[in-house]
């Protein structure tokens, strides 16, 4: 009981720490990062548990926010409903369109994976781009109603910063959950050896594909909270270099903790505000580290901090007398 | 559809499936003895159109010297891309996902550096051999379609009699079939992987430069030919060259006949369903006995 009480309260003071970060910055832009960065996390969240742990890559997820996206905006704008049911009506639309996909595509692996999401994640932004009476096309839908349960509307950067990342939170602890549970280990399983793991009696194809169900969800409900913040959305938003965008969070950030995927985001959203000056390189760097971070340190930022801040404790704790 | 249509289509639709088979078979050389497939394989055919625009519609260059300089300067970036990328990841046997997301980095770094040199706005390049329509069996095609067949085919032909009857192109055959044999038998796999990977990177260059006065040149291209030419390669089974070429041709002539049927917004969705289709169906590729993918 101990350690479980230890890691809520270690989430907690992340999130305490996280939550003083504007006050500190005190900045009025800081709030719009890390807004976007919650909704990034998001997604982030629900690929670290299909990449991460089960070892499935997908580069179609920005395809699944679209979609959570745009069903939250054609609800909500154009059919005057309420946002629960946008961003619910998105769920089921994702959840079917990610579970027929899921069933062919999970029997591939490695590089056709990769295609096929990445393919996937191309053909649906190619779609919402020609289905003009539904989308707007190329135009995009405006207008989209801001955020609001019954009569609570929401208004402002710090009432959005508060919904976001309070979602983030509860997900974060969940994932974490998931991660010390037995389903944690048979999806660490899968990564490591698929026919080991089927051997002991799992049905390895349903949980795989139960994970990419409900990374899919995470990233309709990510989309849909993207469209109520910022009240427009484009194809090129959802664009297959969002897709990339949010793997590279995941593996910059780390794939052996479950927080890699937050200082992921908060790291990508970041960076360019303060590379202002390198905006043209941006992309170009990111890949560069990209490169650098698998071929040196390829478990990513975190578990290079932790190792860190290990090193750093033992200096302290043990006495120096080396000489 | 009347005849004269269908004597475009099918010439526009082999030009282009030309190209994607030259695209194929980059990926092909470096897949069969790496079992690595580059997602970084586009940028070369986007780095080679740009630096023909240049080198022939900038500084004026001839022709054939543009094209000349162009493909050495991509094979350079290609040795670079080995040197620098490909050898320690083949070396540290680095798991597949890596190798993506590492190859995925480098197609980032030069998509920027396309985009910083060249700007983000398409750029036009003309055909070789003038811009006027050219007349076929009474037919209109575009005149590059010509120059596109012609050069493609002779650079495919010249591919088979490389690997075939080359001391290089056997190594590369032997080190695909088993690295390790091959290994024992004196072939160094370090050197039948560098130059597979220019090759590919040449390949890509030269694919690049082709398609350029039908299309365009734009620094963020590279994503699409590297889907593309994976989809002609899957079409025909990764290893198998001469798959990868016919893949190709498929994969243009389906595009099409598509895109005359539904619109030509339709491009890139019928290619990557054609793609998701054989992956859902017939991994292997269409051309391989089951089993032998």
């Amino acid at each position: 009981m101990r350690s479980v009480f230890l890691e809520s309260y270690k989430t907690v003071l992340l999130f305490f720490l996280l939550f003083l970060l504007p006050i500190a910055l005190n900045k009025p832009f800081v709030y719009t990062i890390l807004n976007i960065s919650g909704i990034n996390a998001l997604t982030a969240l629900g690929l670290l548990l299909l990449v991460g742990y089960t070892g499935q890559i997908s580069f179609g997820h920005a395809g699944f926010m679209a979609m959570g996206a745009y069903t939250s905006a054609i609800v909500v704008a154009k059919l005057n409903m309420s946002v629960l049911t946008g961003i619910v009506s998105g769920f089921v639309l994702t959840s079917i369109v990610a579970g027929l996909l899921a069933i062919p595509v999970l029997k591939l692996k490695g590089y056709y994976l990769a295609m096929a999401t990445l393919a996937f994640g191309i053909i649906f932004s190619k779609l919402v781009i020609e289905l003009k009476e539904l989308t707007g096309g190329p135009v995009g839908i405006g207008e989209i109603p801001p955020f609001s349960i019954g009569n609570l509307t929401l208004h402002g950067e710090k009432a959005y910063f508060i919904l976001i990342w309070s979602i983030v939170f509860i997900l974060y602890q969940f994932c974490k959950n998931i991660e010390a549970s037995h389903i944690g280990r048979i999806l660490k399983g899968i990564n490591i050896d698929e026919e080991v793991v089927s051997c002991l009696g799992v049905e390895v194809r349903r949980i795989k594909i139960i994970v990419f169900v409900f990374s899919a969800v995470l990233a309709s409900l990510s989309g849909s909270l993207y469209a109520h913040y910022m009240k427009y959305i484009s194809p090129e938003v959802f664009s297959a270099d969002l897709s990339v965008f949010l793997i590279m969070m995941v593996f910059l950030g780390g794939t052996r903790y479950v927080w890699g995927a937050l200082l992921g985001a908060l790291l990508l959203n970041f960076l360019p505000e303060m590379l202002r000056a390198y905006k043209d390189y941006s992309i170009g760097l990111y890949g560069l580290a990209l490169v650098l971070i698998v071929l040196l340190m390829p478990e990513g930022l975190s578990a290079f901090l932790v190792k860190i801040y290990g090193i750093t404790l033992k200096r302290f704790r043990t006495p120096m007398i080396q000489n | 559809m009347e005849f004269l249509d269908f004597i475009q289509l099918l010439i526009t639709g082999i030009s282009e499936g030309s190209i994607y088979a030259l695209l194929a078979l980059g990926f092909t050389l470096i897949f069969k003895c790496t079992n690595v497939i580059s997602f970084a394989q586009g940028e070369f055919a986007v780095l080679g159109s740009l630096l023909m625009i240049t080198f022939s519609e900038f500084l004026r260059l001839p022709l054939v010297i543009s094209f000349i300089i162009t493909v050495i300067a991509v094979g350079g970036v290609g040795a670079l891309f080995e040197l620098t990328t490909m050898r320690p990841l083949v070396r540290g046997s680095a798991s597949i996902l890596n190798i993506i997301i590492a190859t995925i980095g480098v197609s980032m770094v030069l998509k920027t550096i396309a985009k910083l040199f060249w700007g983000a706005e398409p750029i036009g390049l003309s055909s070789f051999g003038g811009d006027r329509p050219i007349e076929f069996l009474k037919a209109f095609v575009h005149p590059q379609s010509p120059w596109i067949l012609s050069l493609s085919l002779v650079i495919l032909a010249a591919m088979i009699v490389f690997l075939d009857y080359t001391r290089q192109g056997r190594a590369l055959k032997a080190c695909a079939e088993n690295a390790f044999a091959a290994k024992l038998m004196g072939i160094s796999t370090q050197h039948v992987v560098f130059y597979s990977v220019v090759l590919s990177a040449v390949l890509g260059a030269i694919s690049g430069i082709l398609i350029t006065p039908v299309t365009f040149a734009q620094y963020d291209l590279g994503i699409i030919y590297t889907v593309k030419g994976f989809s002609a390669a899957v079409l025909g089974g990764v290893q198998n060259p001469l798959g990868a070429m016919v893949g190709g041709i498929l994969l243009g002539l389906l595009e099409t006949f598509g895109v005359f049927f539904l619109s030509s917004g339709y491009k890139d969705v019928i290619t990557l369903g054609v793609l998701l289709l054989v992956l859902f169906l017939k991994p292997e590729g269409i051309f391989n006995p089951r089993g032998k993918g």
